[in-house]
């Protein structure tokens, strides 16, 4: 019997071993070049294709969206377990993954299941379905077959042509039936082939979207959204005809603002429960626009961002009375509430959808891709105020840079205003810093003042107030003084850092020992202690870059000279402009005080890729420029 | 069938079963939330605390150890209270989680268990809300996961929250005896407390090893006729803040304990953990008992082939064991032993987990050179110490605590120590863990060796052995902006660790240690067929490691300089620094950018910054009142010639002297421009010792701020 069992085995192994997916010579120099191309990257896909195709359910009365996946990987590292993932949710469901090894054997996974939860999201409904697949040489390839489906199509909103991966060829397969309408919008789209043909026998039309030698999508902090930099297609449901049962879809915004009012709508909201707490809030109040201060600052004050993402409720507001409950909600829920409170005071406030920077799209492709983002408007004046209350220290009427110029769409009972939000001049974030300094042994030493406005204030005012209170005082020195030991900062004075209306005004002494250096009769003076900017080059980033807000800050300094000692070399100025950036030192002399004035602005909050190089360029010239001294000499 | 009846049954009982669960966490409920006495209704905050984030009120730990048929049931009661006096500490109690249910097996032993929570809010108004546990949702798997976590609704700066969560786990006994994990924890944490309180319920016949430090209290003992009941209270404990070169369990408040159940007084032997009778406190590890340890340790025998198999090694590699002297024989060994167990199998490791891990585990290193040893006929003594970190033998209780080394007397009177600590072997160092620790030698071996214990104390290091040089060659380049530097580095004795792992690749001794003993490499070990596929991974990881390598060698330039955008132009290690060798040493081309700044038309150079940043301490950590705790002694010398560029003089070279020299260390400079025009500086920095009370710091204070101001002393380049 043994013997027997041995031979078995003998004969099974010559299967398994003429099964084993080992990589031809022309993958292996495939994934050679490959790797050349992309020396950082572990896999690329040699074909990735997507048929992505509708079906009419008739029992929910909703198109169904069916998404099949066939990619071939090859490994470009030797014994790599490369970890694939496929998201779904309440709305879509992964029905099948397959993973086929180039002789076309199916390969064991193990498959898992999970919740998946983003950072800063407390909870949503998001899942994610992930495999390992072997690629145990260089060259090994897998077939991996993923077959995902949409219970509505309305949530079927784009599809990549990149991944964060290389591919070499990339397609996009849409089969429309006819009973179908629907439209495309491609973007990022420099080097994809699109073809649209009709199958003359269903009266089905096929549109494809193809490229070749596609990018890995940068894996890099402070960028944009996906959609500004990836090419895809933003899918666009418009409607239905068929066996006499039809639908809009979302043909025009109207029908998004419809669908979106419809999960509004019937939340719930108990105004009576939160109306006393805005009574008392406004009990002091004035005018209109105190009232909206007043219930707009408690909001952003007392309610904690929470973010619960779950199914439709990703779309619908909890209702007033849980989130003042609660005090916690979403943005939607804080929008929801800080509109219940305003109109239980008989203001006319209104939830504002709309999407954030970080996505490309506007209303003119209607999509559930479009939004991202709830606030609230409130009328004031022939206008609305809009408020963010998830913007902990946004004063009224500014706006945080997420959101400054994106399309909305206000509530308006049937119909919706669209609106967009205003642009604010970087010059609304000005951070000034004044100094009236003296020369004194060997230091420099004296007032300071730093005044900050816009984001740059409510930057700050959110740092100091996240910190533990015993801690704050030392973050503020360590905030002035750069951590640099050798500047003592000291008797600071604020204005109220609670206060998120006005400028913010912080005062200090100042002393710094390295601004000074003597040798002999000369003394030379480093007048500016911080040289912003100077390290912040791009010298391996692919993508533009991001700043949280549009930068603008000025500094003023005067250092008075000391008495027997006269100025005999000053630097000359700089100036650098783009359109993006730039950068202006002055230095003078003026009644026996030496003046230098910076001024440095970011005034569209980015940094565009095409531009490092001027940019760098810049920063060069500038960290040099701060290398430069004002030379004194004792006088004869 | 089966299935459906059971299915039958368990919908008929399901009400009942859920209904024994409510009443359970009812019953929980009312016990935690329904203390008696002032502390428990206590919702004030002292005045001297008003400023802190957060208050503790109060704080228990009720921990419970007994047996129930064949289960020991260990539970954990946590109960505080917390006032939240701003928005980072509603942030930091907004959000909870916890596991619901729990299962494993350790020591091969099952376990289950599930936790039961209660969160409620005081309001300054002084009405309570009790959160709905019902609103917790699941934080990662579908199904069979229990991790829930929740979010505190309704809470403000201003409120207390008052939580527990009480853990009950239940072990099946598999042996006649449990060590159950020990705790070693301080009484304060980062929050000022009113009031802390831990109790102990156990059973009259378990032991129970008890220690507390720094201050902490004694336990109160108290007994029915089956439980003992211990507790410890605590009042007015500051917040814990992290200082460097601190040992938290030397310098704090702290406890420690142990639980251990035997099922009778015969079965105590199975113990490898230190203890004393049942039912009463043990707070002493007494020296038999140690050397009783170090007696069981070494009850093991080896076979002979082992020894031969080493000879037959050194054999092949050229070496006669019988011409060998004594220390050469350990030294040999020592060398062979932390080939085998790490060298030789990092390379199968590290190449996708292939293979075995290496085994730097120092129990079981020492406890193979000790059998080795015996074969020898070498004598020695086993060393049981204590970590610094915990403490001294005189505080030993937990067998966690104790270090394990080998000692051997190589020449009369001369010993040499042996341990397996470091992935980089030196064999003339104890670890910094171990220095000056009193310990216990235990005999073995039976040569030339005495015989009996004795207690000792174990050799600390100078800062003459723990020294770092750097002599650098600096010259300005043309565009007078950055330097460029070539430099040597030599660290000894402790000072290399550091440097070894960051700056080596297994690559850069592998070669060397299979050569030693005619082994050979792991791919030429594998089949001809799987030679392909490794050669690829080889190569794959040499890469990485050199990715890894350059990143670090310019994170450690633009750290020595204090600059952004540092460049190593070149690196190269010279020596080793492994088993016999005392120096690593190695050379690191460099551009740096920042340290010239242009003042008409000369320059100024930050010439202090040349011999590397120096620690800074910040303002608010110049007072001090617990004790500094270092890994060694040390001392760093520098030596950096800088080339005047053609036509320039160097003027402020006065500015580079410095000369601070106490009992705690000291910080030496000097400048003087050479006959051939160089520049040449040289430092010394040393710290006198590991170990300084705390009343010392000013005068550590003294070198230390002498060596920042240095590195910022500018010194001028003039035209000439």
């Amino acid at each position: 019997m043994t013997r027997f069992l041995v031979l078995c085995l003998l004969f099974l192994q010559t299967p398994l071993i003429s099964q084993r997916n080992l990589p031809d010579p022309a993958d292996i120099a495939l994934a050679q070049e490959m790797s050349k191309t992309y020396p950082d990257e572990e896999v690329a896909s040699i074909n990735y294709l997507i048929d992505v195709t509708f079906d009419y359910n008739k029992e929910k009365d909703l198109v169904t969206v069916t998404v099949k996946t066939n990619e071939t990987l090859i490994g470009l590292r030797p014994k790599l377990d490369f970890t694939m993932a496929e998201f779904y949710n309440d709305q879509s469901e992964v029905e099948e993954i397959e993973v086929l090894n180039k002789k076309g054997k199916k390969v064991i996974l193990d498959i898992k299941r999970e919740n998946y939860t983003s950072a800063g999201i407390f909870y949503d409904d998001a899942k994610v379905a992930y495999f390992e697949v072997d690629f145990p040489t260089i060259g090994t390839c897998n077939i991996v077959q993923i077959t995902k489906t949409y219970k509505d199509v309305r949530y079927f909103v784009s599809e990549y042509l990149s991944a964060h991966y290389p591919r070499k060829k990339s397609t996009l397969r849409f089969t429309v039936p006819a009973w179908l309408n629907v439209d495309f919008k491609e973007f990022n789209f420099d080097d994809v082939n699109k073809k649209i043909s009709e199958d003359p026998k269903t009266g089905d039309k096929v549109y494809v979207f193809g490229a070749e030698n596609v990018a890995p999508q940068a894996k890099e902090d402070y960028g944009k959204g996906p959609s500004h930099l990836y090419p895809h297609v933003l899918f666009l449901y418009q409607g239905y005809d068929i066996k006499g049962k039809s639908d809009r879809g979302f043909k025009e915004a109207k029908d998004l603002y419809k669908w979106y009012r419809q999960l509004a709508a019937d939340i719930g909201n108990d105004r009576a429960i939160v109306v006393k707490k805005a009574e008392e809030l406004t009990k002091n109040a004035l005018t209109d626009e105190e009232k909206i201060k007043a219930i707009y600052y408690w909001v952003q004050e007392n309610i904690r961002y929470i973010a619960f993402e779950d199914g439709v409720a990703g779309f619908r507001p909890d209702n007033c009375q849980n989130v003042f409950n609660n005090k916690y909600g979403d943005c939607k829920g804080m929008a929801n509430l800080t509109k219940e409170m305003l109109n239980s005071l008989g203001m006319d406030a209104r939830l504002v959808w709309i999407g954030t920077k970080r996505l490309a799209y506007d209303y003119t492709s209607p999509s559930l891709g479009v939004d991202n983002h709830m606030i609230c408007a409130v009328k004031s004046g022939d206008g609305f105020l809009f408020l963010d209350a998830t913007e902990e220290f946004n004063e009224l009427g500014h706006y945080a840079e997420g959101i400054q110029g994106r399309p909305i769409m206000i509530e308006d009972g049937e119909t919706f205003i669209s609106a967009k939000i205003p642009v604010e001049s970087h010059t609304g974030n000005t951070t000034k810093k004044y100094q009236d300094l003296a020369i004194e042994d060997e230091k420099l030493v004296g007032k300071a003042t730093l005044e900050m406005e816009g984001e740059s204030k409510a930057d700050l005012l959110y740092q100091v107030n996240n910190l533990r209170q015993n801690y704050k005082d030392d973050a503020m020195r360590r905030y002035l003084d750069n951590g640099d030991k050798t500047c003592q900062v000291s008797n600071i004075s604020s204005s109220d850092l609670t206060n998120r209306d006005g400028n913010i005004t912080i005062t200090y002494d100042f002393a710094w020992s390295n601004g000074i250096s003597v040798f002999g009769d000369e003394l030379y003076l480093d007048i500016d202690f911080e040289k912003d900017f100077k390290d912040l080059v791009f010298d391996k980033r692919k993508t533009d870059y991001l700043f949280d807000h549009k930068i603008h800050r000025v500094s003023e300094i005067k250092v008075a000279v000391p008495e027997g000692w006269q100025v005999v070399s000053i630097p000359e100025g700089f100036v650098r402009e783009h359109e993006d950036f730039f950068f202006k030192i002055d230095y003078s002399l003026q009644n026996e005080k030496v003046l230098f004035t910076k001024e440095i602005g970011i005034p569209n909050s980015e940094i565009k890729a095409q531009d490092f190089a001027t940019w760098n360029g810049f920063v060069k010239d500038l960290a040099k420029q701060y290398q430069e001294q004002i030379v004194l000499k004792k006088k004869p | 069938m089966t299935n459906k009846i059971f299915n039958i049954l368990i919908f008929c009982f399901l009400p009942l079963i859920i209904n024994a669960q409510s009443r359970i966490e009812q019953e929980l409920q009312d016990k935690i939330w329904g203390k008696t006495g002032a502390i428990y209704q206590d919702t004030k905050v002292p005045e001297k605390w008003k400023n802190e984030s957060a208050v503790i009120l109060f704080q228990d730990y009720d921990y419970s150890f007994d047996k129930r048929a064949n289960t020991l049931v260990n539970s954990t009661t946590y109960h505080i209270r917390i006032a939240l006096q701003d928005k980072n500490a509603v942030k930091e109690y907004s959000e909870f989680s916890f596991s619901e249910r729990f299962s494993g097996t350790q020591n091969y032993q099952y376990y289950r268990g599930r936790t039961y929570t209660g969160f409620k809010i005081i309001k300054p108004d002084g009405t309570t809300k009790i959160v709905d546990l019902e609103t917790a949702v699941p934080v990662t798997s579908e199904s069979n996961s229990s991790e829930k976590k929740i979010a505190i609704p309704d809470l403000q700066i201003g409120d207390i929250i008052d939580y527990y969560y009480h853990q009950e786990e239940i072990t099946i006994i598999a042996y006649n005896f449990h060590v159950f994990e020990p705790v070693l924890t301080t009484l304060a944490s980062s929050y000022p407390a009113k009031y802390v309180r831990r109790c102990f319920e156990v059973e009259k016949k378990f032991y129970i090893n008890y220690k507390p430090m720094n201050g902490a209290p004694e336990l109160k003992a108290s007994e029915d006729d089956k439980l003992k009941f211990f507790t410890l209270e605590a009042k007015d404990l500051d917040k814990i803040e992290g200082t460097e070169w601190m040992y938290v369990y030397r310098s704090m408040p702290a406890i420690k304990f142990q639980i251990l159940y035997a099922k009778n007084t015969m079965m105590e032997s199975q113990f490898y953990v230190f203890h004393g009778s049942p039912g009463k406190v043990n707070s002493k590890v007494t020296d038999e008992e140690i050397i009783k340890l170090g007696k069981r340790f070494l009850q093991t025998e080896a076979p002979k082939y082992l020894l031969n198999k080493f000879i037959e090694k050194l054999k092949e590699n050229g070496i006669d064991y019988a011409s060998l002297s004594k220390q050469e024989k350990i030294d040999e060994l020592y060398h062979y032993l932390h080939y085998k167990n790490v060298t030789q199998v990092l390379e199968p490791y590290f190449l996708n987990k292939r293979g075995s891990e290496p085994n730097t585990n120092q129990t079981e290193f020492v406890s193979e050179m000790i059998k080795y040893l015996s074969l020898m006929g070498i004598s020695g003594d086993l060393i049981l110490t204590t970590d610094r970190g915990y403490g001294t033998l005189a505080d030993l209780l937990l067998l966690q605590e104790i270090g394990v080394l080998l000692r051997v007397e190589t020449t009369p009177g001369s010993f040499s120590y042996y341990s397996t600590y470091s992935l980089h072997p030196y064999l003339k160092t104890i670890s910094t863990d171990y220095e000056g620790q009193p310990a216990w030698a235990i005999p073995f071996g039976n040569g030339d060796s005495n015989g009996t214990e004795e207690k000792i104390t174990l050799p600390v290091s100078s800062y003459t052995q723990n020294q770092s040089t750097m002599t650098s060659k600096v010259k300005m380049n043309e565009d007078f902006e950055t330097l460029n530097a070539s430099t040597t580095y030599t660290h000894q004795g402790h000072n290399k660790d550091w440097y070894q792992y960051r700056l080596t690749t297994i690559y850069d001794y592998l070669p060397g240690e299979l050569t030693r003993y005619g082994d050979k490499s792991f791919i030429e070990e594998v089949g001809k067929k799987e030679q392909h596929k490794v050669q690829q991974e080889i190569d794959e990881l040499k890469k990485k490691q050199q990715k890894d390598l350059d990143e670090r060698l310019e994170e450690i330039i633009n750290d020595e300089y204090k600059c952004e955008g540092g460049k190593v132009t070149s690196f190269k290690v010279l020596k080793m620094g492994r088993y016999q060798d005392p120096n690593f040493e190695y050379q690191i081309n460099s551009t740096i950018p920042g340290l010239v700044q242009k003042a008409g038309p000369n320059y100024l150079l930050n010439a202090g910054m040349l011999v590397g940043s120096q620690k800074e301490i910040d303002e608010k950590d110049k007072t001090r009142s617990v004790d500094i705790y270092m890994s060694s002694a040390r001392s760093y010398h520098t030596e950096v010639t800088f080339e005047t560029p053609k036509g320039y003089i160097v003027e402020g070279l006065e500015k580079l002297t410095y000369k601070v020299d106490n009992e705690t260390g000291g910080f030496i400079s000097s400048a003087q421009v050479e006959k051939d025009g160089t520049l040449k500086i040289i430092t010394k920095k040393w710290y006198d010792h590991q170990y300084e009370k705390a009343e010392n710091w000013p005068k550590m204070l003294e070198f230390l701020e002498a060596a920042y101001n240095f590195t910022q002393t500018k010194i001028l380049i003039k035209k000439g």
